[in-house]
C-alpha cells in the first residue's frame, strides 16, 4: 500500500473506532449527544456503534496482517449483521436489538435495531475483509466488488441526505442508515479496496494511464456534481424559485455542461499528453534508430576485425591460450589445437600440454616461465620445440602473461605460433654461416671485410694469428685502421689486385701478399663493403728468387761442363797420339836403346798413361749430369751384381762384404752403383796391410724421411782435419806410390750424392777404420 | 787366325793416325790391301769408281767424324744413295777420339755402323772386329 492510501485507511480505521466507542460510551452514560453526533439526526444504535467498534477493531488486525484475529472479528460482525437482518427481516424478536442497551430514543419498531442497510454492509464488510486478504486472485476480485457496492450503498445513502429526500422516498432498505453510518461505510469501503488497488474501480481509477487519468477526473467530476447540482435544485425547487421541471431541466443543463466542459478538458489533456508520448515515442524511435545504426556498424567493424585477426593468426599459424589457476582449466583456440596436430575434442591440460615440449630443455624452460608468471606475474616470450601429436617436430613461440586480482594470479594466457619454417631456416643460415666461417678460417689466406664506414665485419683464423689476437674481440667492429697495418690495407692500389710488402717484427726478410679487393653489394645492388683477400706468397717469391739463382748456376755449371769436357776431349787426342808412338817407338826400337834410354822412354810412357787416367777420370766427372732416369731399384740386387763385378778385387784383397735388409729405393741406378763401387774400392784400397778388409753396409729411415746408408770398414782411417778436403776434386792425402789413385773417386761420390738431393760425409778415427754415411730422400 | 779380307778403307783426315793404323793392320796381316781417304768426300769417291775401275771394294771401312771437307755423318748420308751393288758386303765401323754419347748413340741408330771403336786402333780392338766380322 502506497503511504498516503496506508495514512487514509489507518485514519479511517482509528476514526470508526473511536465513533463507535463514542457512541458505545453514549448509550452507557445515556448521553444523547454522544449518540446522534450530530444533532437532529437519528441515532447511532448501540448494536450499529459495536459494529463499527469491531470492523474498525478488524480493519487495524488486518492491517497488520494478523489475518486469524481480523477473521475472527469478522465472524463476530457477519453473525451480528446476519442476526440484524434476520430480525428486521422476519420480524421474528430474537432479542438482539436491545441485547445489550435499552433504546428509549428510537420510536416503536426501529428500537434497538440496525437497518437493513447497514447490517448488510457489515456482512458485506466482513466478507470482503476476509477475502481480499486471500491468496486466489478471484476471491480477491469478488471482494473488491463487494466493497465497491457497499460504497454504492454509501453514496445513495449520503445522495438521499443531500437531496434532503425524506427516509420513506428513499429506495427501498437504504432508508435509515444514519449520516455517520454513512459517512463511514463510504470512508471504510473506499479504504479498504486500498489493500488490493490494482483490482476493480480502485485499480481504475489508481492507475497512472492517461485513461487511468480521464475515469478518476470523470469519476470524481460526476459523483461531486451529482451531489452538488442535485442539492441546488432540490433546494431551488423547496423555495418554490422554480418548478421541479425546470429544476430537472437546469440540472441536466448544468451537468451537460460540466460534462461536456470536463470531457473537452480531459481529451485536450489526453491528446496533449498522446501528442507527447508520440513525440516522445518518435524520439525514442530515432535515438533507438541511431542507436541501432551505430551498433550494426560496431558489431560489423568488430566482426570484420575479428575476422581479420582470425585470418592473420591462421595465416601466421597463430594461436591463443588461456589458463586459470583456480579451476586449473587450459583453454586453446583452433589454431592451437592444429599447431600440436591434435582434434578438437582434446582437452588440454597444463600437465599434458607440457608434455607437447621436445626434451628436457624445453620442456624445463616453460614449466619455469610457468612457474614465474604463476607466482611472480612475470611475462614470458620463448622460442622452444615440441613434438606434435603426430609426432612431428616443430618450433613454436609461446608467450605468456599473468593477470593479478588481489595479489593471486586470476588467469594466464598468451599466444602460440607456429615458427618452424622462420627456426627452420634461421638455423639453417646459422649453419651456414658457421660453415662459411670454417672455411674462410681454414683457407690459407688472410680474408676480412669492412662496411662503408671502414668497420671491421668479418675476419678468419689465419689474420687473427697474424695479427697475434686471439680472436674477433676487438676486431670486428673496429676501424680498419686501428687494426690491419697499413701495408696490408691496399688501399693505395689503383688495380683489385696488387703485390703487397711488409716487414714484420722488424724481420730483415719481408712477407709478400698479392691483396685483392672485392666490392660487396647489398640486396640492391649498392656497395656495402669490401671484401679484401690476402695471400701470403713470401714462399714463392723466395722459391722464385732461389730458382734464378739456381738458373744462372746450372748455366754456369753446364758451361763448366761442357768446358771440361771439350778440354779433355782435346788434350785427349795428341796424348793418344803420343802414346800411340811411344809403343811403336818401344815396339819397334827397344832393341836399340839402352839402359838408360830404356828407362827414359818407360818413364814418358807411364806419364802418359797417367795423364791419361787424369783425363778420363776428369771426364767421367762431367759426364756425371748425364744420369738417366729415376727408377725403383732394389739396392740388395745391385750390390749383389757390384760385387759380382768386383769380385777379383775382392778375392784378391780378401775382403768380406757384408749387407743385409737393405731397402727398395728410387734412384739413379748406375749412378747409386758407381757410388758404392767407390766407397767399396776405396774401402779395399785403404786397408790396413796384412788385415783383411772388412765392409758393413747398413741403411735407416731417419726422421726427415731420408734414408741413411752407411759404409763402414775396418782400414787405416782418416784424420779429423780431412773430413772435409777429402771430398774435393782431385785431392789425395797419401803418396802415390803408396795408394795409387786419380783423386777424383770421392768427389765422385758427393757428386752422385748431391744429384739425389742428399748429403755425404765421414766419421773415422785413424787407424780404426772409417764409416762413410749418405743420404738418399725417401721420397724422390 | 780369321779369314783374310780383300781390302780396307781408312777415312780419316789424320795422317798421323792413317800412318799408325796401317802400321797395325798390316801387321796383323787382316787384309790384302789398305787404301785411304783423307775426307768423307774421297771416300764416297773411292766407292763409286771401285766397281768401274775394277779397283778392289773394301770389306770394312774405319770412318773418322771429325774430317774437313765432308765429314763422317755426311759420308753415312751420301752412302746412303749409293746402288746396293756399290754398298754389297760393307762394313762400316766408326773410329773416333769422341767420347760424346751422344755420337754414340747417332751411330748406333745408323743401319751401316757397325761398330763404335775410340781412337786408336790397336792389336786387341782389331782381332775384336775381325772375329765380329767372321761370324
Amino acid at each position: 500500500m502506497i503511504a498516503s492510501k496506508a495514512r487514509l485507511y489507518l485514519i479511517t480505521s482509528y476514526l470508526t473506532v473511536f465513533i463507535g466507542l463514542l457512541a458505545v460510551t453514549g448509550w452507557f452514560i445515556n448521553n444523547e449527544y454522544l449518540i446522534r453526533i450530530i444533532p437532529g439526526l437519528p441515532t447511532m444504535k448501540f448494536n450499529t456503534a459495536l459494529g463499527f467498534g469491531l470492523t474498525g477493531i478488524m480493519f487495524l488486525l488486518n492491517f497488520q496482517n494478523r489475518l486469524r484475529e481480523s477473521d475472527g472479528i469478522g465472524i463476530i460482525l457477519l453473525v451480528l449483521g446476519v442476526l440484524s437482518l434476520l430480525e428486521q427481516v422476519t420480524d421474528y424478536p430474537i432479542g438482539l436489538a436491545e441485547l445489550f442497551m435499552k433504546d428509549h430514543l428510537s420510536s416503536v419498531g426501529e428500537k434497538g435495531l440496525m437497518s437493513v442497510a447497514t447490517a448488510g454492509s457489515f456482512i458485506l464488510l466482513s466478507i470482503s475483509m476476509s477475502l481480499s486478504s486471500s491468496n486466489i486472485i478471484t476471491k480477491r476480485i469478488i471482494g473488491q466488488f463487494i466493497l465497491h457496492y457497499v460504497t454504492l450503498i454509501a453514496y445513495l445513502s449520503l445522495l438521499g441526505y443531500v437531496y434532503g429526500i425524506a427516509n420513506e422516498s428513499r429506495i427501498g432498505f437504504i432508508g435509515t442508515m444514519s449520516l455517520p453510518t454513512t459517512v463511514l461505510f463510504l470512508l471504510l469501503s473506499v479504504v479498504a479496496t486500498f489493500k488490493n488497488p490494482k483490482l476493480g474501480i480502485t485499480g481504475l481509477l489508481g492507475g497512472p494511464q492517461p485513461g487511468n487519468m480521464v475515469a478518476r477526473q470523470m469519476f470524481m467530476v460526476i459523483s461531486i456534481s451529482i451531489l452538488i447540482i442535485g442539492f441546488l435544485a432540490t433546494k431551488l425547487v423547496e423555495h418554490q424559485d422554480i418548478s421541479a421541471e425546470s429544476a430537472i431541466t437546469l440540472f441536466g443543463l448544468l451537468a451537460f455542461a460540466l460534462y461536456t466542459g470536463t470531457i473537452t478538458s480531459l481529451a485536450l489533456r489526453v491528446n496533449h499528453i498522446d501528442k507527447k508520448r508520440k513525440d516522445a515515442e518518435h524520439a525514442l524511435q530515432e535515438i533507438n534508430r541511431t542507436l541501432e545504426t551505430k551498433v550494426d556498424d560496431r558489431a560489423r567493424a568488430a566482426k570484420r576485425a575479428l575476422e581479420l585477426l582470425n585470418e592473420t593468426n591462421r595465416i601466421a599459424k597463430i594461436g591463443g591460450w588461456e589458463f586459470d589457476p583456480i579451476s586449473k582449466k587450459l583453454s586453446w583456440t583452433t589454431i592451437t589445437y592444429q599447431v600440436h596436430e591434435v582434434p578438437l575434442d582434446f582437452t588440454p591440460s597444463i600437465e599434458n600440454a607440457i608434455q607437447f615440449y621436445k626434451d628436457d630443455t624445453s620442456r624445463e624452460k616453460i614449466t619455469k616461465a610457468i612457474n614465474n608468471a604463476l607466482s611472480l606475474g612475470a611475462s614470458y616470450d620463448l622460442e622452444l620445440q615440441i613434438t606434435t601429436a603426430k609426432g612431428n617436430e616443430k618450433w613454436v613461440r609461446a608467450t605468456g602473461a599473468a593477470t593479478f586480482e588481489g595479489g593471486k594470479c586470476s588467469r594466464i594466457n598468451g599466444t602460440f605460433q607456429d615458427i618452424t619454417l622462420r627456426k627452420t631456416a634461421e638455423l639453417k643460415l646459422k649453419d651456414e654461416r658457421a660453415f662459411l666461417q670454417s672455411i674462410i678460417d681454414h683457407l690459407p689466406i688472410h680474408i676480412y671485410a669492412k662496411d662503408s664506414k671502414d668497420k671491421i665485419t668479418l675476419i678468419n683464423r689465419n689474420l687473427l694469428n697474424f695479427l697475434d689476437k686471439p680472436d674477433e674481440t676487438g676486431v670486428v667492429g673496429a676501424s680498419e685502421s686501428e687494426v690491419i697495418p697499413e701495408e696490408l690495407t691496399n688501399n693505395q692500389a689503383q688495380s683489385n689486385a696488387s703485390v703487397l710488402k711488409i716487414y714484420k717484427h722488424n724481420n730483415h726478410s719481408p712477407l709478400w701478399f698479392v691483396g685483392n679487393k672485392l666490392p660487396i653489394k647489398d640486396v640492391f645492388g649498392n656497395n656495402s663493403g669490401q671484401l679484401i683477400l690476402n695471400t701470403d706468397i713470401t714462399e714463392r717469391k723466395e722459391t722464385e728468387e732461389k730458382l734464378k739463382h739456381m738458373a744462372v748456376l746450372t748455366a754456369k755449371s753446364k758451361e763448366m761442363e761442357q768446358f771440361a769436357y771439350i778440354t779433355s776431349h782435346d788434350l785427349k787426342e795428341p796424348l793418344l797420339t803420343m802414346k800411340n808412338y811411344i809403343s811403336l817407338l818401344s815396339e819397334e826400337y827397344l832393341g836399340g836403346l839402352d839402359e838408360v834410354g830404356k828407362r827414359y822412354l818407360q818413364t814418358i810412357e807411364k806419364g802418359a798413361s797417367r795423364l791419361e787416367d787424369l783425363i778420363n777420370a776428369l771426364l767421367d766427372y762431367s759426364r756425371l749430369n748425364r744420369m738417366g732416369k729415376l727408377t725403383s731399384t732394389n739396392i740388395m740386387e745391385s750390390l749383389n751384381d757390384l760385387t759380382g763385378s768386383l769380385e777379383d778385387l775382392i778375392n784378391k784383397s780378401k775382403a768380406t762384404i757384408k749387407y743385409a735388409d737393405l731397402p727398395i729405393i728410387n734412384c739413379y741406378p748406375q749412378l747409386l752403383s758407381l757410388l758404392f763401387q767407390n766407397l767399396i774400392t776405396n774401402s779395399i784400397k785403404f786397408a790396413k796391410p796384412d788385415v783383411p778388409p772388412e765392409i758393413n753396409i747398413t741403411c735407416q729411415l731417419d726422421h726427415q724421411n731420408k734414408w741413411v746408408f752407411s759404409v763402414a770398414d775396418n782400414g787405416i782411417g782418416i784424420p779429423k782435419k780431412h773430413f772435409e778436403s777429402i771430398f774435393i776434386i782431385f785431392k789425395r792425402l797419401n803418396h802415390r806410390t803408396k795408394y795409387p789413385g786419380t783423386g777424383i773417386g770421392l768427389a765422385h761420390c758427393q757428386k752422385i750424392v748431391e744429384l739425389h738431393g742428399g748429403k755425404i760425409w765421414v766419421d773415422s778415427k785413424e787407424g780404426s777404420g772409417s764409416i762413410f754415411h749418405f743420404t738418399i730422400p725417401a721420397d724422390l | 787366325m780369321n779369314q783374310k779380307l780383300n781390302c780396307i778403307l781408312l777415312i780419316d783426315d789424320d795422317e798421323d793416325a792413317n800412318f799408325f793404323h796401317s802400321k797395325i793392320i798390316k801387321k796383323s796381316g787382316c787384309c790384302e790391301q789398305l787404301q785411304i781417304a783423307l775426307d768423307g768426300a774421297e771416300g764416297i769417291e773411292y766407292l763409286k769408281s771401285a766397281l768401274k775401275d775394277e779397283q778392289p771394294a773394301p770389306d770394312i771401312i774405319f770412318l773418322d767424324i771429325n774430317m774437313p771437307v765432308m765429314d763422317g755423318w755426311s759420308f753415312l748420308e751420301e752412302y746412303e744413295k749409293l746402288s746396293d751393288e756399290q754398298k754389297a758386303r760393307m762394313v762400316i765401323v766408326m773410329l773416333t777420339t769422341s767420347l760424346n754419347p751422344d755420337d754414340q748413340d747417332r751411330a748406333d741408330s745408323n743401319p751401316y755402323v757397325t761398330a763404335f771403336v775410340n781412337k786408336y786402333l790397336n792389336d786387341e780392338k782389331l782381332n775384336r772386329i775381325m772375329e765380329d766380322i767372321s761370324q
